[in-house]
């Protein structure tokens, strides 16, 4: 068993944004300096406070606070173990790099207005997911996430991103009552709904029919085949950084919830004596192959980086499924490299077509001789996504390969590296027709590599980051992120809850 | 037993404003609302009083002239009435003032006043209905209360208004019917008017004219049904409630429909007993009958173009939620029910006002012509939104609490099958609040329109009543102190 301490930075953290968007919204009309400003200064505040928890962390302990007086008899409840910290810091530091980015994305966008408190009131939802300590709470921000979601995906308000809005909008509230459904019925087995070590006693049909429904709430979220339609819509249509958003991060608070649901709320002991797990296996199988082999057949960059996404959840979705530790892992560790790959990817491709006003690859040949530091960065996370040592990505299927081994699968290995290549064809095409085609008419002939028209450093300098931190983050020894994801795997494995 | 007067004062109030009304109105227009707001500020503090009085020393009896029964009138308020009081003076204050500036420009300048009194009318009725201990005077306040209803209806003197009131008129007098004709069998077999007296004999009457009981106990379900638009008996709400001018839609479709509700509980619990309920499974029919409202009120809604219809046939869905957790009969289903009684009042009440200035501002009451007056009319339609979102239940907004406790109350009872009925017809309310919401926030506006928030006396109780939609979300516990001992 833990220690826990009660601590309010889980709640300041969460609440944070929440109130910054009251801010953002008020002096808005005043000045769009104190928008951006603020806009920038939340997230980095929100950073600044989720790292504050750090100390406490590796010492071991978990942070706690309860309002049980919110919404009796359920309340409301924040906590902070190892994977809910190690989820909002990757959360709260891309958000900063991309809050940062959208200042210059966004500069000639319209209704700027609507966009940033949206923006900022989003990380509080997303924030709140994975920093809440019961399964109500964490439900009650998933909504709050999802449905400012919304606001995010529509922004350009043309025809095609308010057909996709509505779909991801009617998924979304399909979803929202699958977990109605699912919460419910865990509160009629258990009578609590707190994140514990497997609070639900023996297998039911019930137990069943909830397990099935968290699935399908958490999966639409999760982009997990056959409820990932509303993804390779949505995305894509989405201004560049939330499109990053949506695809780094918010698609992971659908595994989040799922890992919560498989090591918390049922726990490995029940779901070993059930073969459940199989449902939640087989189709992050599918989702893994399906993602990459369709994302090979997108011309649109952006569509093409979407069911890249819907490849790569496959992963994590395996990795948790596994039911072995470093398959566990591996899965958590991909939660973070994946969200640095691909919103460096997003924010690389959105520089592209924020410069050229082309989305499609074919279009884009030549592209390096022009913005050569943006490909560069949108290369070295490509192939990080591919998985070439020494870049997280690697790493990542590195231990989901291990990890299925553990668990005596070895085809789930077949699937990886199958996947794998996969991800080389479709992401190497981009790469060098990029620096090397003399095709395209963007090019114009072009034969040396010029800066001239690189993209403007306020949108440069977070991407390049973020891509940096693909090989930073797997080549440091003893890099952080790799011994937390260690450690909330081994913590969800061996110490569950409270 | 605690005695109180202040029990039946709430009627009188309410009644001597509605005769005071029209003469105010007539002698001195200004006064009308004096005499409007003291009523409806008098009626709310009587009843948080008695809520309060009711929760800390138990229910509160009155025996009218002293005559105690068999001889006399009996009122009782409980918790369970408590919180109808509460809901009815809560809500139906907002909407008193809103009307107040509504009438101005929806209503001739000559009916003002006699709108108003039927108004009070229809108040003091409600609450007549909800505190009554015996089926006559129940009987007589559901009258009153339909009465008023038609009143408040044709009102407006339009050719569809008119044709409404009159099929609510009709039919309402077929439900009239039928309750008075249970009562009168009923009376017969026990005796008594008197609900509890009545309910004593009940079970002994039961044996001696099976026939006849059961004849009475269905003629009154099916006489509160009518009223209450249990489907498929809902035929007039739709026509009804849209065509109504909008203080009457949302005083009908939050209010008067579940005010019956009430009357048609205390029917099961203290006069029917456990005993007679279980013997003739009018609760399984309650259930399918529910299901039914639920699913074809939400479809029916998702076809309407007309903006009030579609509130209207949403009211109809949501009655089956009240009908559901009455049928379910688990103490969380019925907690849920209750709940579900004040918080749809809430909303429904938001949502008409709200639609109700949407379409004065606009012009058109089409669905589908609201592009954009999300930013025009942002207070408005902010209101509209919460009182839409928590008609899908979304957290922590009041639906969500009313739903999650008439689904606990579902799988309490062993029917997991009805948490789904819940679930699906949640997400196909979804399907017809979205479009309107999405198209009023994220599309440009039409060119010309020059919407705007109305005055800030119609805008206030908008959104006084969705931000209660908010307050009993988040803290729920307001209610569920008065709930808490009562269901048990």
């Amino acid at each position: 068993m833990q220690a826990t301490v009660v601590s309010w930075l889980p709640v300041v953290a969460t609440l944070l944004p929440l109130v910054g968007t009251g801010c953002i919204y008020l002096v808005e009309g005043r000045s769009w300096q104190w928008r951006n400003g603020l806009s920038v200064a939340t997230a980095a505040i929100a950073f600044g406070l989720v790292l504050a928890m750090y100390p406490a962390i590796a010492a071991g302990k978990v942070l706690v606070m309860e309002f049980p007086n919110i919404l009796p008899p359920l309340g409301l409840s924040f906590r902070a173990d190892p994977l809910g910290f190690f989820m909002a810091a990757t959360m709260s530091l891309v958000w900063l790099m991309v809050t940062v980015y959208s200042l210059a994305y966004m500069e000639k966008e319209h209704h700027k207005k609507r966009y940033y408190p949206f923006l900022i009131l989003t990380l509080s939802g997303s924030l709140g997911v994975v920093l809440t300590g019961d399964m109500f709470s964490l439900f009650l921000f998933f909504e709050l996430m999802s449905l400012t979601a919304y606001v995010l995906i529509i922004h350009e308000q043309s025809h095609e991103a308010m057909k996709a809005g509505y779909k991801y909008l009617i998924m979304t509230i399909l979803g929202s009552l699958a977990l109605f459904f699912a919460i419910i019925a865990v509160y009629e087995i258990s009578g609590t709904l707190i994140i514990g070590r497997g609070i639900i006693g023996w297998p039911s049909p019930l137990a069943l029919g909830a397990f099935v429904a968290f699935l399908l709430g958490f999966g639409i979220k999760a982009g997990m085949f056959p409820l990932h339609v509303w993804l390779p819509d949505a995305h894509p249509v989405a201004p560049s950084p939330a499109s990053a958003l949506l695809s780094g991060l918010m698609l992971k608070t659908g595994a989040y919830g799922l890992i919560r649901v498989i090591y918390n709320v049922y726990g490995i002991s029940l779901l070993q004596r059930t073969n459940w797990m199989q449902i939640l296996v087989w189709l992050a199988a599918i989702t893994i192959l399906l993602g990459s082999s369709v994302a090979i057949l997108q011309d649109d960059i952006k569509r093409r980086l979407a069911y890249s996404s819907i490849g790569q959840m496959g992963y994590i979705l395996l990795g948790m499924g596994l039911m072995s530790e470093r398959a566990l892992f591996g899965a958590v560790f991909h939660i973070f490299g994946h969200a640095l790959m691909k919103s460096a990817l997003f924010l690389a491709a959105g520089a592209m077509i924020h410069k050229t006003h082309r989305r499609s690859i074919a279009d884009l040949e030549g592209i390096g001789y022009r913005m050569p530091l943006t490909l560069g960065a949108f290369t070295l996370s490509a192939l990080a996504m591919i998985g070439i040592p020494p870049l997280v990505g690697f790493l990542s299927k590195w231990e989901l390969s291990l990890g299925a081994l553990d668990a005596g699968r070895p085809w789930f290995v077949v699937i990886l590296l199958a996947s794998s290549l996969m991800n080389g064809v479709y992401y190497f095409p981009i790469i060098i027709a990029g620096y090397f085609s003399k095709k395209s008419a963007y090019a114009d002939g072009a034969q040396a590599w010029s800066m001239a028209d690189e993209t403007s450093p306020v949108m440069l300098v977070p991407l390049v980051l973020l891509a940096a931190g693909t090989l930073i983050f797997a080549v440091l020894p003893n890099s952080l992120p790799y011994v937390l994801a260690g450690k909330s795997a081994h913590f969800l494995f061996h110490l569950g809850g409270r | 037993m605690n005695v109180s007067a202040l029990t039946v004062l709430p009627v009188g109030v309410f009644l001597g404003a509605a005769y005071a009304a029209p003469l105010v109105h007539r002698w001195y227009r200004r006064g009308l609302s004096v005499v409007v707001l003291g009523a409806g500020f008098a009626g709310l503090g009587m009843a948080v009083l008695l809520a309060y009085r009711v929760a800390t020393t138990g229910p509160l009896h009155y025996f009218l002239g002293g005559w105690v029964p068999p001889w006399g009138i009996e009122v009782i308020v409980d918790r369970w009435a408590a919180l109808g009081l509460l809901a009815v003076t809560g809500v139906g204050l907002p909407v008193l003032v809103y009307a107040l500036y509504d009438a101005e420009h929806e209503l001739d300048a000559h009916v003002v006043g006699r709108y108003f009194g039927l108004m009070l009318v229809l108040m003091a009725a409600m609450l007549g209905v909800i505190m009554a201990a015996d089926v006559f005077n129940l009987f007589v306040f559901v009258e009153i209360s339909s009465l008023a209803a038609c009143g408040i209806i044709a009102v407006k003197g339009d050719r569809t208004a008119t044709e409404a009131s009159l099929r609510y008129l009709i039919l309402g007098a077929l439900g009239s019917g039928a309750l008075l004709l249970g009562v009168a069998l009923l009376f017969m077999v026990t005796g008594h008017l008197n609900l509890r007296l009545a309910g004593d004999q009940i079970m002994t009457a039961v044996l001696e004219y099976p026939k006849v009981v059961y004849a009475g106990l269905g003629f009154a379900i099916l006489g509160m049904s009518i009223k209450a638009a249990l489907f498929p008996l809902h035929v007039w709400l739709p026509d009804a409630h849209a065509s109504a001018p909008t203080p009457s839609s949302a005083m009908l479709s939050g209010l008067v429909v579940k005010v019956y509700i009430f009357g048609l509980w205390r029917l099961f619990d203290v006069m029917f007993g456990e005993g007679l309920m279980t013997a003739v499974s009018v609760r399984g029919l309650l259930l399918v009958l529910a299901s039914l409202g639920i699913f074809g009120g939400s479809i029916l809604a998702i076809g309407q173009d007309d903006l009030k219809r579609m509130l209207a046939y949403s009211t109809v869905a949501n009655i089956g939620y009240v009908f559901l957790g009455l049928g379910l009969n688990s103490e969380r289903a019925l907690i849920g029910a209750a709940l579900h009684i004040i918080n749809h009042a809430l909303m429904k009440a938001a949502l008409f006002l709200a639609a109700g200035a949407i379409i004065h501002a606009t012009g058109t009451r089409h669905v589908r012509r609201l592009a954009g007056i999300g930013l025009r009319m942002p207070w408005t339609m902010g209101s509209f939104t919460i009182g839409a979102l928590a008609m899908v239940g979304i957290p922590p907004l009041n639906g969500f609490v009313s739903k999650w406790y008439l689904a606990l109350g579902a799988l309490d009872a062993g029917q997991p099958l009805y948490v789904i009925v819940i679930l699906v017809s949640s997400l196909l309310s979804g399907l017809y609040y979205a479009p309107i919401i999405i198209s009023a926030f994220f599309e440009p506006p039409r060119h010309g329109s020059e919407a705007r928030d109305p005055h800030l006396f119609m805008t206030g109780p908008t959104v006084l009543l969705a931000a209660g939609c908010v307050l009993l979300g988040l803290f729920p516990s307001l209610l569920l102190v008065l709930l808490g001992r009562w269901a048990g």
